[in-house]
């Protein structure tokens, strides 16, 4: 599998998180604003990793949401877990 | 009026009975998110609990004293092991939880909790998976927090095959659960719940129920929460049921996972909070509900939360065509200070709603249907006198009962009510053991702190006492407030509203916190203010002073998922909300600032 591209990525990330955040679909989020400033709570959190998760099939523990807080920091971070999952020469 | 209904003096002697009658049953299956199941027998369970038992008596040496686990685990099959456990040792669990988070913030809060647990109760054992026993003891406060305490796997116990037991019963009166509650963080509550009250409260939700062995019962609660550990767990081993269980945030992912599994084991029982049905009206999509059949539900209990109509009413026309039966659902009444259950429904019937005079309600506190609008809409939260459990309404000033439909204290005694609280002698007093006036009453009640009215004999709770605004002469309950602004508008965000009062020179202003659920810009805020005031006017006939729109998450709840109204009114004083509109009566205009 090739890893998608960070945009479209952000792309994903972007079109979750306006469902987990209750917003009409296609409603503009900023990419750059961190989570927990746009309205999402832990249960939102949690619904959000699981999307991910399914969608991409990598684990996305829901730690990662506060540690990449913006859309596109998370959606960099797991284009970087993929394509290290993608490339076994750089496994240890 | 039936009093007593245990047939064992503890839950560890029903259980290991259970374990005799029945060893291959399931006790326990968990279902993880990835829609995998490990489950546990009856035997299984009271041979890996026996283990652990062992282990827990050799560190526990036997004292006068009562001594305490705390557990630190995560919501799964191990969590119930180490309950039970202590329940054989003849050690008291006070049940906590392993860390929500791992983020540095969120553990150095997680340690701070666990820490003034270990301060108050000064536990012999932290029960602990080997992963976050590391954690603590690399962590500067959380070292010193384990000082002096064994900390103990529960995966590094090897299943035992000699069941031992130590009687509780035979030496002093121990207690079966130390249950925490939302306190201050700083100053713990730890309600003593001795094996008379824990059996006692699981016979009579046994009863409500109907369980009868061989069934399932489904549940997401926590179990450090009393309702996910006495309703679901405790509730499933005394009646010889499998409890179908899953971490809360596995519900949170996959809600559909709930009602699947329920219909996958066939569960006539499920116990969840008003927040879980609201969830899974908002949430479950019809293609994740293929092949899901509800007619299986006899009892759906709606508690640990205030109860609220729209969500009842919503959740049955959602998945009516599903099989869920309307009168399967149950809201009832409860607090860990009389172990969970207060009032239940003894049989199967819709849930009772009251449309009630809103002026009645405001002016003289009385409960009195009207078929007119506007009406507070209210559900009745079970019956209050059921097996010995005595529940009255109580004027908290003169301490003399109200008549029947007006509003007071909730007061209740009987077998369930607690022994107090560990260590706090004064409180305990003043709650656990409260005199009606006159002397023609010999018991002692347990004070709720909840604001409610009984109706035919129904239970209707109308808010806490403490959070009462008293504003212009009128006796406001924030709850009917919230209730009518959180569906005056679409932006509002269900359960995200807190009112409460300020006082000023003038009085006291009557304040509305509320979370907004979409504040993108195409959300008029002017207008949602003006919906949610013109909303609390028409029904109330109270004007808001000061009405505040913020985004989700800043309208702090317990860990039952109570709204936390002092705390609001705290944040909101000291300008700590984060604020995306505000609108205030000045004394002669108001304006949007």
């Amino acid at each position: 599998m090739t890893t998608p591209s960070p945009l479209a990525l952000r792309e994903l990330v972007d079109r979750r998180l306006v469902i987990h955040l209750d917003l009409p679909p296609g409603s503009p989020v900023d990419h750059d604003r961190p989570f927990t400033d746009l309205g999402l709570d832990s249960t939102g959190v949690h619904a959000l990793v699981g999307d991910l998760e399914d969608e991409l099939g990598v684990p996305v523990p829901p730690e990662t949401v506060f540690d990449h807080p913006t859309v596109r920091d998370l959606a960099d971070h797991l284009h970087d877990i993929l394509g290290r999952d993608a490339d076994p020469v750089s496994a240890p | 009026m039936k009093a007593r209904l245990p047939d064992a003096p503890t839950l560890a002697h029903r259980l290991l009975d259970r374990t005799d009658r029945h060893p291959n049953l399931t006790a326990v299956a968990y279902h993880s998110g990835d829609g995998s199941r490990a489950a546990i027998s009856y035997a299984e369970l009271a041979a890996r609990a026996s283990a652990m038992a062992e282990w827990i008596r050799a560190r526990t040496p036997e004292q006068p004293r009562q001594q305490f686990a705390v557990i630190a685990l995560p919501n799964e099959i191990d969590y119930v092991v180490a309950f039970v456990a202590c329940q054989l040792a003849g050690v008291t669990p006070a049940t906590f939880m392993a860390p929500p988070l791992s983020t540095d913030r969120a553990v150095d809060a997680y340690v701070t909790r666990l820490g003034s647990i270990v301060r108050d109760c000064a536990p012999t054992v932290i029960i602990a998976h080997t992963d976050l026993a590391i954690r603590l003891l690399a962590h500067p406060a959380g070292a010193a927090v384990c000082q002096g305490r064994t900390l103990l796997a529960p995966e590094l116990a090897e299943p035992s095959t000699d069941i031992g037991f130590v009687d509780p019963t035979g030496g002093r009166d121990r207690l079966a659960l130390l249950q925490y509650t939302s306190g201050s963080t700083s100053r713990p509550k730890g309600v003593m719940i001795g094996h008379d009250n824990l059996t006692h409260n699981v016979g009579v939700i046994a009863h409500a129920f109907r369980s009868v062995q061989g069934e399932s019962i489904a549940g997401w609660l926590p179990l450090h929460h009393d309702m996910g550990m006495i309703g679901l767990i405790c509730h499933a081993l005394w009646a010889g049921l499998t409890a179908q269980m899953m971490a809360p945030h596995v519900f949170i992912r996959r809600p559909a996972l709930w009602l699947q599994t329920i219909s996958a084991s066939d569960a006539p029982s499920t116990v969840a909070p008003n927040f879980g049905y609201d969830l899974a009206v908002r949430r479950i999509r019809d293609d994740e509900l293929r092949g899901v059949n509800l007619t299986c539900l006899r009892t759906a209990m709606n508690g640990a939360e205030p109860v609220r109509v729209a969500t009842v009413d919503a959740f049955a026309k959602r998945f009516g065509p599903f099989g869920f039966n309307s009168q399967a659902m149950m809201p009832v009444y409860g607090l860990a200070e009389n172990t969970v259950a207060v009032s239940l429904d003894h049989r199967q019937r819709d849930p009772v709603v009251v449309g009630a005079d809103p002026i009645q309600l405001r002016d003289n506190g009385i409960v009195r249907a009207v078929r007119h609008r506007p009406a507070v809409d209210m559900v009745g939260c079970g019956t209050g006198g059921t097996h010995g459990i005595l529940t009255r309404i109580v004027d908290p000033h003169t301490r003399r009962p109200c008549p029947d439909g007006t509003v007071g204290e909730i007061w209740v005694t009987g077998p369930s009510k607690a022994h107090g609280y560990w260590q706090r002698p004064t409180e305990s007093e003043e709650t656990f053991r409260a005199r009606l006036a006159g002397r023609d009453d010999p018991r002692t009640y347990l004070r709720t702190g909840d604001l409610g009215a009984l109706r035919d004999g129904r239970l209707f709770i109308v808010g806490r006492i403490k959070d009462v605004i008293i504003a212009r002469g009128m006796n406001l309950y924030p709850q009917d407030l919230e209730h009518t602004a959180e569906t005056s508008h679409p932006a509002l965000r269900r359960g995200g509203g807190a009112a409460f009062g300020v006082l000023d020179e003038h009085g006291e202003r009557v304040v509305m916190v509320h979370e907004l659920d979409r504040f993108g810009a195409d959300v008029d805020k002017a207008q949602v203010i003006s919906s949610i005031r013109r909303a609390v006017a028409e029904i109330h006939g109270v004007t808001l002073d000061e009405v505040c729109l913020t985004g989700k998450g800043q309208v702090p709840k317990t860990t039952s998922g109570k709204v936390r109204r002092r705390e609001t009114q705290r944040r909101f004083l000291a300008g700590d909300l984060t604020v995306h509109a505000t609108w205030a009566a000045a004394p002669t205009k108001g304006a949007i600032r």
